[in-house]
């Protein structure tokens, strides 16, 4: 009995998920299907080493933005510049939230890394669009 | 038929598993809460899209009262009273807190829907055996949840399943060329702050092998999901699999999918082993036929009003 319930509860989920894709509880877990597109791009802090380092690694920001919001690049840095839309606006807001009246020590680019995947070995080549000159406090900074 | 399936469960009561269920889901409720109420007082970063949106938001912790009203039904389904209608409250109140964060942050919470889908089926099985006439005493509480464990793994393995066919129709088996790996990596965080996290992300974005093994690994193991709908040693085995590729995502992306590797667990793990519960007589099957006609109507009324319900539900670009 219990084989036959759970097949025929299973293909109720499988097909009713297949039409209306996405409504709680039903989902056809959809997430990261497509195949990638060429090109991929990531917001990343690149500081005056050329080291590159996440948006929380720092506090106390200033910045002077060479764009209108992090998720809307492409104006600026072209079509090869569409970073995930959460992924910026949870940046957007760290930066909000960590925001500083005066300057902090230390300067660095935010930058929009487009990177090309490339079936060959070897780290993808890739191209860094500024998006705002920043100072900040490095978090684990003594 | 029964040499098909089997529970580590068999002949032990699952109260274990019904609270956890309900455990599961009120913690994943509690935090879409959270994010829904202070995303909700944040129209400038999160506007509401839709009527819902709007008129929630102009509710003094509407969030809040819908979580309650998610509790309501969940503290029903842990104590088993009313179970089935219960489970139903609670889905309705959750899948309206989930339409509201649709609405303000543009997509649904996946996570939530891990628990929601397995709350889903504990409550379809308990409903089938309540429709073949399953006794309100102890037998018939145990012919109940023995359904309800099955109903509660095959949506679990309808997500899997699920997931894997998505990948399949939308991109073929080029999905498996490794490039969605590598590009997840690189737009998640590709940054690590531990040496030995950064270089195992590299080796998946440097080396298109790994890439490509990590790709058919996860199409493999997503469509193998099915494999849960079988015996209790194939489906640990199956699960501790899932639980590693969950893993791995964690370690790539940082994309923790707790609710399953909490579900995967508690619904696998021989539990009443491990614990050295005593058995008790196993719950005599119920008579009657094999599908009911009200469950045959129910579930395919569902698959129907799913197909009808297609424009309002959310459906993914990429």
């Amino acid at each position: 009995m219990p084989f036959v319930v759970a097949w025929a509860i299973f293909a109720t989920y499988v097909l009713a998920a297949r039409g209306v894709r996405n409504l709680f509880p039903i989902s056809v877990f959809d997430m990261y299907q497509a195949h990638a597109p060429e090109y991929v791009a990531r917001v990343l802090v690149v500081d005056a080493h050329g080291a590159t380092a996440e948006v929380d690694a720092f506090d106390d920001w200033t910045c002077e933005w060479e764009v209108e919001r992090l998720d809307r690049l492409e104006p600026v840095c072209g079509s090869r510049h569409r970073p995930i839309e959460y992924v910026t606006r949870d940046q957007t807001h760290w930066i909000e939230r960590h925001a500083a009246e005066t300057p902090g020590p230390e300067t660095v680019t935010l930058v929009s890394r487009a990177y090309r995947l490339r079936p060959e070995a070897g780290a993808p080549p890739h191209e860094d669009c500024a998006v705002a000159r920043c100072t900040v406090r490095r978090r684990d900074a003594p | 038929m029964s040499r098909l399936w089997g529970s580590w469960w068999d002949g032990h009561p699952r109260t274990v598993m019904r609270i956890g269920i309900a455990v599961i889901v009120g913690l994943e409720q509690l935090v879409e809460t959270f994010q829904v109420d202070w995303q909700s007082r944040a129209p400038d970063k999160y506007p509401p899209t839709g009527a819902l949106s709007r008129w929630l938001a102009e509710v003094p912790g509407a969030a809040w009262v819908l979580f309650a009203l998610i509790g309501i039904g969940l503290v029903a389904v842990a104590r088993d009273r009313r179970p089935i209608a219960g489970g139903l409250w609670a889905l309705a109140w959750a899948a309206v807190l989930s339409e509201w964060q649709t609405q303000i942050f543009g997509s649904p919470s996946r996570n939530a829907f891990f628990p929601g889908a397995v709350l889903l089926g504990w409550t379809l099985g308990q409903a089938w055996a309540v429709s073949m006439g399953a006794r309100a005493d102890r037998e018939g509480k145990a012919s109940r949840e023995r359904l309800g464990e099955a109903g509660a793994l095959a949506c679990l393995a309808a997500a899997y399943v699920g997931s894997g066919l998505s990948k399949l129709l939308t991109a073929g088996v080029s999905w498996a060329d490794g490039a969605q790996i590598r590009a997840l990596v690189l737009q998640q965080q590709p940054v690590a702050r531990w040496d030995w996290l950064a270089a195992y992300r590299e080796a998946f974005v440097v080396d298109p092998n790994v890439a490509v093994a990590a790709s058919v690994g996860t199409l493999v193991l997503e469509c193998g999901g099915l494999l849960l709908l079988f015996g209790p040693r194939l489906r640990l085995a199956w699960a501790t699999l899932l639980v590693a590729l969950h893993v791995n995502i964690t370690l790539l992306c940082t994309m923790p999918y707790v609710e399953p590797m909490l579900l995967l667990p508690l619904t696998c793990i021989p539990w009443p082993t491990v614990f050295r519960r005593p058995p008790s007589a196993r719950p005599a099957e119920p008579g009657g036929p094999v599908i009911p006609w009200p469950m045959a109507v129910a579930l395919l009324g569902l698959v129907v009003a799913a197909w009808l319900a297609a424009p309002w539900g959310w459906r993914a670009t990429g």
